[in-house]
């Protein structure tokens, strides 16, 4: 088989249909399952696709269906509309899940902060009180005062030494979208990998966490 | 929740992907033939004339008798063949397929039956060899693992990503956590690293791990 023809077969969707917003959002929703820490908020994108949505909700509901065609092309649309809207479900469950996960140290770090949208903001905080204070309730009411803290393991603890932070350490399988040359991946410089394009990787999540964000890698 | 993506998903995504339909129908009220949806302006619709559309609106037309599915270029016998003799010659390297080959190829052979033809389970055949040349190829070099390194896996595919995935992820994450204790000191064990006794054979095992 030619080059040509394959390359086309690995992403034909965005080769035949250009990039949609959708294939942007699936991209992101893959990213953030596979990421270990909270990514940024696509903000821009889910108010775009959000709005894509409710146009195409109203275009379906003023569409005649009394004709085989009409009834045709609104069951198109209605399909569609579903995998739209399971994606943007998927996207933002994904991060409820995470952000629970890593409540104490979302709120505990102003730069993680930053990457949850305001109503997620709100969910954290709200979060975090309630199991906070059911947790305080149930357990450290009943330990030694020392030792009673939901963030610290002990008085004697510098800062807060018991969040539940995500494992940047972590191994991601990593593809490349664009050539970019050797990559240190340790501070001391002496473990290097060359990423290019379309190279499929398993790595470690901190190297690569900057390429992630400027899109010169996607997660899988 | 679980942190990989189940099967279910993948063949969401898949879903994406791009097959050749034959339409039997025409949509002379809309624009070019053409139904204009958020992920793109699909058709034009016309009688016999090919088109491209993804595999979902595929399913859906010929789910209602609108169209028939065409069988991908690269999943006949032919270009199978040629996938898995390839596949079998070159031990080191996996062969480029498209990335969603087996839930794709999953649900044609479910929803496309009649693309196929008498060749149907020539071509199931040989779609499940390739996939167990390449997932023996994955046990192999599971084998040879050892110690924190990065891993190639070019052109793999992403189902195939999803089985490895834990098997990978966990002793890789492991082998990194155990050479990270062998070169840095704990915060809050420092009375621990001033016991030789303890912190001797420690070292000794990893250094010969």
């Amino acid at each position: 088989m030619d080059d040509p023809l394959i390359s086309q077969l690995l992403s034909p969707a965005e080769h035949v249909y250009g990039e949609s917003d959708l294939v942007l959002m699936k991209k992101a929703y893959i990213n953030e399952k596979a990421a270990p820490e909270l990514l940024e908020y696509q903000s821009d994108l889910l108010a775009r696709l959000q709005d894509q949505v409710h146009n195409q909700e109203d275009t379906v509901a003023n569409t005649d269906s009394s004709d085989a065609e009409g009834s045709l092309v609104r069951a198109i649309w209605r399909l569609e509309l579903a995998r739209a809207k399971h994606l943007l479900r998927a996207y933002l469950r994904t991060r409820l899940h995470k952000l629970e996960r890593h409540v104490t140290a979302v709120l505990d770090d102003p730069g993680m902060q930053a990457h949850l949208s305001p109503l997620e903001l709100q969910y954290a905080k709200d979060y975090f009180i309630k199991t906070g204070l059911h947790l305080k309730d149930a357990v450290t009411a009943h330990l030694p005062e020392e030792f009673n803290s939901l963030v610290r393991q002990s008085n004697v603890s510098e800062g807060h030494d018991m969040l539940s932070a995500p494992d940047l350490d972590a191994h991601v399988f990593v593809r490349v979208l664009e050539d970019r040359g050797a990559i240190n991946l340790d501070p001391e410089g002496d473990d290097v990998v060359e990423l290019n394009k379309d190279d499929l990787y398993v790595i470690r999540y901190q190297p690569i966490r900057e390429l992630l964000k400027d899109k010169w890698v996607e997660l899988v | 929740m679980d942190p990989l993506l189940s099967p279910y998903e993948l063949e969401f995504f898949a879903e994406d992907e791009i097959v050749k339909i034959v339409p039997n129908f025409s949509l002379p009220t809309f624009s070019h033939s053409a139904i204009k949806c958020i992920g793109g302006v699909f058709g034009p619709f016309k009688p016999n004339i090919p088109v491209e559309v993804p595999i979902w609106l595929a399913v859906a037309l010929q789910k209602r008798n609108n169209c028939r599915i065409l069988q991908p270029e690269w999943l006949n016998t032919e270009a199978l063949q040629d996938a898995l003799d390839q596949e079998k010659n070159t031990a080191a390297v996996f062969q480029r397929l498209p990335f969603h080959y087996l839930e794709i190829s999953k649900i044609l052979f479910v929803h496309a039956k009649e693309a196929f033809g008498t060749d149907l389970l020539k071509v199931k055949e040989l779609v499940g060899d390739i996939c167990k040349v390449r997932l023996s190829k994955v046990n192999a070099g599971l084998q040879v693992l050892q110690g924190p390194m990065t891993v190639k896996l070019n052109n793999l595919s992403a189902a195939e990503c999803n089985v490895i995935r834990p098997f990978f992820q966990g002793a890789l994450d492991r082998f990194h956590l155990l050479a990270s204790m062998e070169t840095t000191t704990y915060p809050g064990n420092d009375d621990f690293e001033n016991e030789d006794l303890n912190a001797q054979p420690q070292r000794h095992m990893l250094a010969t791990a």
